[in-house]
């Protein structure tokens, strides 16, 4: 793998150099090189959608999402020049480069005769004078929001190129009551803390909730019963069944890339180990046989290595292995202990939680454990989870003095740390993948 | 009692133990530094590798730029031979070669330049000359290199009093100016033969060449330098001199019809446009390159060509719009010189090269 990528730089620097000289002399053109730029959001212009208070609350709902990211920046619609009466019509584009929009979105919502609703929008490169991209969607009135998180879903993407995260879901532990009697259920809401609902209501201890890959379904882990045990939770029918019936603690647990299997630990006799246990056929396969606490596994995307932690060096380190648990072998040597490592769904780098000298952080490293870099550090962070762009982390903190956690984005590059707002206090959250 | 007497027996053997390692455990070994060559450094001041070659500013814009034209002095009495030789001189050694030090010194026109260390110019010379002297458009790197090496074995940077010459031309370039031009100048001249450097490259490359060989051969040889003497045309000029009127400043050699400052005055406007999220998926792969035509007032005519590789598809697309965005906010470019525009040199076609690796994480 390195002699390739190094061969492969070796060439790249060559061509480089061939096309270079042989540029200069020969080649009559005058040639610049620019190699530096600035990072800075995307100044956009995000109208009214016509017509009506729909259309205003569906560019309200962009506008916000893309603000959000930290990547654009919406211009404040006082500004705004010209008025769009038809977003199907080009724009004058002078009027909005005039206030220094380098992108325009205009589009409209109506009402068909079936009672669909249909949102289309236009997407103008201003400088360029022409519209990058258009398009239309059918969906139920009450999906309004919906509509509105895919429309900036393809803005961030022809934009940015990466794909969106905005038409998503965040499942997560509302935590609630006072300290001494606190209360916990499993609650979901959209990626931008709106249409809050419980998903539990018990009065039991409910931890680490995680999304399926592919299906409406949580995996968490509950105390009722006083016994810890890993539950399945049908979103859309609300039914309930425990994951296999290990006698022992089974607790964090995780879904496979391919929705198939789940993954946790289970822990007996004092140490812990990592199984996982195939939902058709409900076979258990064991994964590591040591007298320490493994725990916290989670998948690569594409399903070949799993990540996990493992106190076997005497305190909690991160681990990879292959899925059939062979080759562990440790990642994590900063100074600190490192927990709750969570692949990356682009599979180019782990999260994880670090404590060292008496704080937490958030940070990622690379599946190798290099190029460790720390996202945010504090009296307490903890949890991280990946949107499914592999671009942005949520993760829970608890400040000094208050009375508990709430959660907290951040984009990879360590900046635009975004509160999440929720009804009371939350914790452990988990992202949902994109939504089908 | 017991107790008493373990304590004390423990308290002996420890004592002895400390002094014993007091006395014979030396001081660990001195931590060897080892001595580092120093590496003899000259500084160099940045304009002297970009002013290749300035013409008179104050001089009207030409088709052709060319230096000041070399002034003619006093012709000096041919002098066959002077300094340590046996025939006997025909005239006595003319002050005149004192004079002209002193014109050298004072007079040349516009010489903005002071003077630098030749030495090391005239080795980086040297070497630039051996590895390519016919790559470069204008024939003053080629032609002076030349006729440094043979300035070399003869003298050292101050214009010896044998090989004076009046003024030096220090438009003609900045490796001229580093260099004792006088010496040069018996070298690059040919003033019959040409006006236009291209030809005079051709022409002088070679003979030059030759006279350098042998002169290198040859210890300082007086008849040599008499020999010189008595072909030299007075003149002012260094390398590259030319009988045509002072124009503006011509093409420079570095950075293909711009000079090095225009190019960053460019480069400058576009980078302060240029926006691009950091952290991108595999932007460091990606590379673009925009192909476009200028008006005279700097905006862009017709629509740019683009080029886009590496990189996964949405990533090089976000690149490659970011880049058309910066080159279109940069219009119209600034401080582009209007003399510079024409020509299959000239600014009125730029091919950018993008490398956003910079804003990988």
């Amino acid at each position: 793998m390195i002699k390739s990528s190094f061969f492969r730089a070796l060439m790249v620097a060559a061509g480089l150099l061939a096309a270079f000289v042989a540029a200069t002399p020969a080649n009559a053109v005058v040639e610049i090189n620019i190699n530096k730029g600035n990072v800075e959001p995307l100044p956009i212009a995000i109208t009214d959608f016509l017509q009506g208070e729909l259309g205003k609350k569906i560019s309200d709902v962009v506008a916000a999402d893309l603000k959000r990211s930290g990547l654009f920046k919406p211009i404040d619609r006082g500004a705004f020049i010209e008025k769009i009466s038809n977003p199907d019509a080009a724009p004058r584009f002078e009027d909005w480069k005039v206030i220094n929009a380098q992108a325009l979105v205009t589009g409209r919502v109506t009402q068909e005769a079936d009672g669909r609703l249909k949102a289309e929008f236009r997407l103008w490169d201003t400088f360029a004078g022409t519209q990058m991209t258009g398009q239309q969607f059918f969906t139920q009135p009450e999906n309004w929001r919906r509509v509105a998180h895919i429309i900036a879903d393809a803005i961030y993407e022809r934009i940015t190129g990466e794909k969106g995260y905005f038409d998503t879901r965040v499942v997560y532990v509302a935590e609630s009551g006072p300290k001494t009697a606190r209360k916990r259920q499993l609650a979901i809401m959209d990626q931008d803390g709106a249409n809050p609902r419980p998903l539990t209501n018990s009065n039991d201890i409910v931890l680490t909730p995680r999304f399926s890959p592919n299906r409406q379904e949580v995996t968490y882990m509950s105390f009722e019963n006083q016994q810890p045990r890993v539950y399945l939770l049908q979103l859309e029918t609300g039914q309930r069944e425990v994951v296999g019936n290990f006698p022992g603690m089974t607790f964090s647990p995780r879904f496979s890339p391919d929705g198939q299997r789940v993954i946790m630990s289970l822990q007996q006799d004092g140490n812990a180990n990592i199984y996982t246990m195939d939902l058709r056929s409900r076979t258990t396969t064991r994964l590591t046989s040591t007298p320490a606490i493994d725990t916290a596994p989670s998948y690569s995307p594409d399903g070949g290595q799993i990540a996990f932690e493992s106190d076997r060096g005497g305190r909690q380190q991160i681990y990879v292995m292959g899925a059939d648990g062979s080759g562990q072998r440790r990642i994590s040597f900063g100074d600190g202990s490192y927990s709750t490592p969570v692949w990356s769904p682009r599979g180019d780098l782990i999260a994880f939680t670090k404590q060292s000298g008496g704080k937490f952080s958030i940070g990622v490293m690379k599946p190798d454990g290099s190029g460790e870099r720390i996202l945010t550090t504090g009296f307490h962070n903890e949890g991280p989870t990946w949107a499914p762009n592999g671009r942005v982390l949520m993760f829970f903190r608890q400040n000094a003095g208050a009375g508990g956690p709430q959660l907290y984005s951040i984009d990879l590059t360590g900046y635009n740390e975004q509160a999440v707002p929720t009804q009371g206090f939350a914790s452990d959250p988990a992202w949902s993948p994109r939504l089908e | 009692m017991a107790m008493k007497g373990s304590l004390a027996t423990s308290g002996l053997l420890h004592a002895l133990v400390l002094t014993w390692a007091l006395v014979s455990l030396g001081s660990p070994a001195d931590f060897q530094v080892a001595d580092v060559e120093a590496l003899p450094v000259d500084i160099v001041p940045y304009s002297e590798m970009t002013q290749v070659q300035q013409g008179d500013k104050k001089a009207p814009k030409k088709e052709t730029s060319s230096p000041v034209p070399t002034k003619r002095p006093e012709t000096s009495q041919p002098a066959e031979n002077i300094g340590d030789n046996d025939t006997d001189l025909k005239t006595p050694p003319t002050p005149n070669a004192k004079p002209s030090k002193s014109e050298a010194t004072a007079s040349p026109e516009k010489n903005e330049k002071p003077e630098p260390t030749p030495d090391p110019v005239e080795q980086e010379i040297k070497k630039v000359e051996e590895t390519k002297p016919a790559s470069e458009p204008a024939t003053e790197v080629a032609a002076l290199p030349e006729a440094k090496q043979e300035v070399k074995p003869e003298t050292k940077p101050e214009p010896a009093p044998a090989e004076e010459k009046p003024a030096e031309n220090p438009e003609a370039e900045a490796l001229p100016e580093k260099v004792p031009t006088p010496a040069a100048k018996p070298k690059v001249e040919k003033p019959a033969q040409s006006a236009k450097t291209p030809d005079r490259k051709n022409e002088q490359t070679p003979k030059e060449q030759k006279k350098a060989a042998s002169t290198e051969e040859s210890k300082f040889n007086a008849d040599e330098i008499a020999a010189l003497l008595n072909r030299q045309d007075p003149s002012a000029g260094g390398a590259k001199r030319s009988t045509q009127e002072a124009a503006l400043g011509g093409k420079k050699t570095i950075g293909v019809g711009l000079s090095a400052n225009e190019i960053d005055g460019v480069k400058g406007q576009i980078q302060d446009k240029w926006s691009l999220m950091a952290g991108l998926t595999g932007v460091e792969e990606v590379r673009v390159s925009i192909r476009v035509q200028l008006d005279p007032s700097g905006n862009i005519v017709g629509e740019p060509e683009v080029t886009a590789t590496g990189g996964p598809e949405g990533t090089r697309r976000a690149v490659e719009s970011s880049t058309l965005r910066a080159l279109r906010r940069s219009a119209p470019l600034q401080n582009l010189p209007p003399e510079k525009y024409d020509g299959e040199k000239g600014w009125n076609t730029l091919v950018l090269n993008f490398d956003p690796s910079d804003f990988a994480l």
